[in-house]
């Protein structure tokens, strides 16, 4: 294995591809000799991501589309095959999170944070995974915030979106594995939630990005359907989160 | 990051690490740069030392019977002497004498738990002021069974459940100081201690991929694993790739845990058998 180029000639695509960990992803995956395609929405950023990535490999591109309606999202999808030829990575980085408690989450929040988070990773997944069934080969890395697994106060809406992901996730692999479709999942401290303590400092991009490159390669080849925590392991502090 | 010298200047100590999983788990580390301290019980792993003095010099093996605890210490005490930094401790040591419950007594309780849990506990004590100073790693080694199991395994279930418990603590009280700890949990592997001999099997490609089809132990679809898989777990462990995971418990255990039942009658259909030998032959890559 060569672990300076872990994902040499394979084609990746990352959704949320300008975000702070999207962005991450892509350019570690095209440094690791992938071909990547990025989806996201704002077509200025996804140009310049582009840039960056061409400046590493040649063959990668990007897209921009609305990530929140299902025929764009199929749209997207062709024009990513139409690029790569093929998908063997499948990142779903696309996200949101906006605040509130049961009570005080706003209808269209709510609907916004599920289209975002839940909705675009089960429709790409859909899209893509046809490919990977014909390849006999596939990677799906979904990445989303750790209160999948623990709670903080006013986070009703990420942690619901958050748990479904997971569950997903597990389901998803059920399913393909027999395929060898492999689907995995990377949780994470959002950006932006109040009283979040990590213990070994807050994680960067980059060691989210090196998660998801050790799910997409071969190192990582005997773990399907598995949860990784990126989070100076906040969830085994009893009682102890925020402050 | 160098992501092929993942452990450049690093030094590790591996126990049990003369055959099988932990041979692997050294292999890896020296390749990827890191001096091997690693332990075993049976004298013939001074080969395996030499070996990883060849990848890596200045690796060696160390006698040690990691069920009694003047071993154990002497153990830390020849490797304190040979080195002044020690980066990660790789705990792969662990038996297995299954039975009922009612059929074990207590000396074979006790034994499993001297060998699985007692020896990381005093490993743990004699190296945490070395990790302290390298902002360092443990890694141990569990098992499937420290979660869910079945019949005969109540002695090493419940010791391997206390491993991941004690890693658990270790990350918590560890995080102050850089110290990260993680546990591995293999499922169904075949390491050369398991099965007839891993370099035996990659002879016979046909035998392996009968092993892999018959999808002992991982999820039926998927098969088992080899030492490889779980040597790569540790190694991205080990490394700055998971700089911000502590307290974790990989597993890696090709989905055996993850379902709910093993509810499918399984048949691999015969026109994936050139698939599955591709796949084997990829797994037991050295």
């Amino acid at each position: 294995m060569d672990y300076q180029r872990l994902l040499a000639g394979r084609s990746a695509i990352v959704t949320g591809g300008v975000g702070s960990v999207g962005r991450t992803v892509a350019l570690l995956y095209a440094r690791h000799g992938a071909n990547v395609v990025v989806l996201d929405e704002d077509e200025v950023e996804v140009e310049k991501i582009v840039q960056e990535l061409r400046d590493i490999n040649q063959k990668c591109s990007g897209f921009a589309g609305n990530l929140r309606d299902p025929e764009s999202i199929v749209q997207l999808c062709n024009h990513a095959i139409n690029a790569l030829g093929t998908a063997d990575i499948l990142v779903n980085a696309a996200g949101t999170y906006l605040s509130g408690d049961a009570e005080t989450l706003e209808e269209d929040d709510f609907i916004a944070m599920i289209d975002w988070n839940v909705n675009s990773t089960i429709r790409f997944t859909k899209a893509i995974i046809p490919y990977m069934c014909d390849n006999r080969q596939g990677d799906i890395i979904n990445i989303t915030s750790d209160l999948a697994t623990a709670s903080l106060p006013g986070t009703a809406g990420i942690a619901a979106c958050a748990g479904a992901v997971l569950a997903f996730t597990r389901s998803v692999t059920m399913d393909y594995i027999r395929y060898r479709v492999r689907a995995n999942c990377i949780v994470y401290p959002l950006d932006g939630i109040e009283g979040r303590r990590p213990l070994t400092g807050a994680p960067a991009p980059e060691d989210v990005a090196n998660a998801a490159l050790w799910y997409a390669c071969k190192m990582s080849r005997f773990i399907i359907g598995d949860m990784l925590p990126v989070n100076g392991g906040m969830d085994y502090f009893a009682g102890m989160r925020g402050e | 990051m160098k992501y092929n010298r993942l452990l450049e200047g690093k030094v590790a100590v591996i126990t049990s690490g003369a055959h099988g999983m932990g041979k692997h788990v050294a292999v890896w580390y020296a390749r990827h740069g890191a001096i091997c301290f690693i332990n075993g019980r049976d004298p013939s792993g001074v080969e395996t030392g030499e070996m990883l003095n060849e990848i890596s010099p200045g690796s060696c093996f160390i006698r040690c019977d990691m069920s009694k605890r003047e071993d154990v210490e002497s153990f830390i005490n020849q490797v304190l002497e040979r080195t002044d930094r020690i980066d990660n401790v790789t705990n792969v040591v662990g038996i297995n004498r299954s039975d009922l419950t009612d059929q074990v007594d207590d000396e074979r309780f006790e034994y499993t738990q001297q060998v699985n849990l007692y020896g990381i506990i005093r490993l743990a004590r004699g190296f945490w002021s070395s990790l302290k100073k390298t902002r360092g790693n443990f890694i141990l080694i569990s098992t499937i069974h420290s979660g869910a199991t079945f019949g005969k395994n109540s002695a090493y279930a419940s010791s391997k459940s206390a491993t991941n418990a004690f890693a658990r603590a270790l990350a918590v009280e560890g995080a102050q100081y850089g110290i990260r700890a993680n546990v591995v949990c293999p499922g169904g592997i075949y390491s050369s201690r398991q099965q007839e001999g891993y370099f035996e099997l990659k002879n016979d490609i046909e035998k392996l991929t009968d092993i892999g089809m018959r999808g002992e132990g991982g999820h039926p679809d998927y098969g088992s694993g080899s030492s490889n898989d779980i040597a790569n777990a540790c190694l991205f462990l080990a490394s700055d790739m998971a700089a911000h995971v502590t307290g974790a418990a990989i597993m890696s255990d090709g989905g055996a845990t993850f379902q709910s039942h093993k509810f499918r009658d399984f048949r691999t259909p015969s026109d994936y058998r050139d698939l599955w030998r591709e796949f084997m032959l990829d797994r037991y890559e050295l």
